[in-house]
């Protein structure tokens, strides 16, 4: 066996799950009614279906990472605990064949599942509105599955690291509430702990590119500015408002070039090639020293 | 190949003609007669806004026809896209704000219907006018309340059909129905053996 052999075996293992399939179903189900409900915009047939695709990533970026870390939070753990590792590592596997094999497998079913929402989508925005932007819709799938590897490269990254699925889960969860939840909830937000933190604590005057530039580091916001970069410059979204000179315009694009570098679009790729490799690197590191007895 | 297979491979097969067929045979637009709309305005008025005036006897007969509909359906109707009138302009949404940028009303598809002076054969145009004027007496009131009754303002437009609408439940249903399938056909081909 090798990884690829792993990848065979975790990915069957998965398709003969009938949770996932119920999760791709239910997914689909609410790509097609999004697709079907949108549309009121008073714009073109392209329009209307590129904003659309925009909805649907915005929809994406808080049901998209719940999809990814519970496709792979237990990728390893669960072998991990229920023994199921041992036959895994036996000649001539090595811990990297387990390692690359789960973390291939999990993209794969995730991918898999962005796709058939895709697929939904795609059909409605065809059957109601005639159009086809491809590069709206190719581009938001591309930067959708990035977003996706991201939580999956989070999630594997703990599961290698976890001795028993409870902490798995705990670890789950706990990434995303600190990486999505405090991000999109009213009332505790990142923004909000750290003006506190530099004003009151601290005694300094508020800096917004600096409060803007500490919740930039989440992926769901970089995943929200990376859709900026495959939408038509008016529908873009603005982020960072508050680093913005007041006579700029949001819907043009001195609203993204006015940003300082680190605030920009192009930026948010760095930020999501950041979780894809470094939870890895950590995760990998982890598994390797950690004892499977 | 057994009966797992054989219903799962037709789910699956099932699922990808409801999901291309419907594709290829989006949803058809409409022409648009509402008559929702309200005003008081005079003729001079209005015609200074750009709405252009038609007297109801002076529309060709599919125009009256089309307008009577409008009325008996409760002040919206749908036609298909070659069956409107020539005496009305449908814009498109992206038209019809084009046109309201360049204040062009006749192109928004706005027009007001001058009803006749004796309109006892036609359907009642529920108009609800309240002045909202300051300083204007009851009589100038009445007035613009006959005014309103008198010149029916109707908008037309090019547009889906409403979601609720037969032809777009059918093929809503299709894709919900073709991503059911696909789901359960491709767990039934999957977990075989």
């Amino acid at each position: 066996m090798s990884s690829v052999s792993v990848v065979r075996k975790d990915f069957r293992g998965a398709r003969r799950s009938r949770l996932l399939w119920a999760a791709a179903i239910v997914l689909g189900l609410i790509a097609a009614l999004l697709a079907y409900v949108s549309g009121s915009s008073a714009g073109t047939s392209t329009e209307t279906v590129q904003s659309l695709f925009q909805a649907l990533t915005l929809i994406m970026s808080i049901l998209l990472p719940v999809v990814a870390l519970v496709a792979s939070y237990l990728a390893i753990a669960g072998e991990r605990e229920g023994g199921g590792i041992k036959f895994l590592l036996s000649l001539p596997n090595t811990r990297r064949d387990v390692f690359v094999g789960k973390l291939a497998s999990r993209l794969a079913i995730v991918a898999a599942g962005i796709g058939f929402m895709y697929v939904a989508a795609i059909s409605v925005a065809l059957t109601r509105h005639g159009a086809f932007p491809a590069a709206v819709v190719f581009g938001t799938l591309l930067v959708t599955a990035l977003y996706g590897a991201t939580f999956v490269s989070v999630a594997v990254s703990m599961s290698a690291a976890a001795a028993s699925k409870s902490r798995a889960i705990a670890g789950a969860f706990g990434s995303y509430f600190v990486l999505v939840i405090l991000y999109v909830f009213p009332v505790i937000q990142i923004p909000s702990m750290v003006r506190w933190l530099h004003t009151t604590i601290l005694g300094a005057d508020p800096n917004p590119d600096l409060y803007n530039a500490v919740q930039y580091t989440s992926p769901y916001l970089a995943y929200r500015k990376a859709t900026n970069l495959v939408l038509p410059t008016d529908m873009r979204q603005v982020i960072f408002g508050s680093s913005l000179p007041d006579d700029i315009s949001y819907g043009s694009a001195a609203a993204n070039t006015e940003l300082p570098i680190y605030l920009q679009d192009e930026f948010s790729v760095a930020i999501l090639a950041f979780w894809l490799v470094v939870p890895l690197l950590v995760g990998y590191w982890l598994f390797q020293r950690a004892d499977l007895e | 190949m057994n009966r797992r297979n054989t219903v799962g491979t037709a789910l699956v097969v099932l699922a990808i003609v409801l999901f291309v067929v419907p594709a290829v045979f989006p949803v058809q637009p409409m022409l648009t007669h509402d008559t929702g709309r309200s005003t008081g305005a005079p003729p001079a008025e209005l015609r200074q806004q750009g709405v252009p005036i038609v007297a109801y006897d002076n529309l060709t007969d599919r125009g009256q026809e089309i307008y009577v509909e409008t009325l008996e359906a409760n002040g919206e109707y749908r036609v298909p896209v070659d069956e409107g009138a020539s005496a009305f302009v449908y814009p498109t949404a992206a038209e019809r704000q084009e046109a309201f940028e360049s204040e062009n009303m006749t192109a928004a598809g706005e027009i007001a219907i001058e009803r006749p002076e004796d309109d006892g054969n036609l359907p009642r145009a529920e108009e609800y006018y309240y002045p909202d004027q300051e300083g204007m007496n009851d009589t100038e009131a009445q007035q613009r309340r006959e005014q309103a009754m008198r010149y029916d303002l109707m908008v037309t437009s090019t547009g889906q059909p409403p979601l609720g609408s037969t032809p777009q439940l059918l093929r809503l249903g299709a894709v919900m129905l073709a991503v059911v399938f696909l789901g359960v056909g491709g767990y039934l081909l999957s977990s075989k053996g």
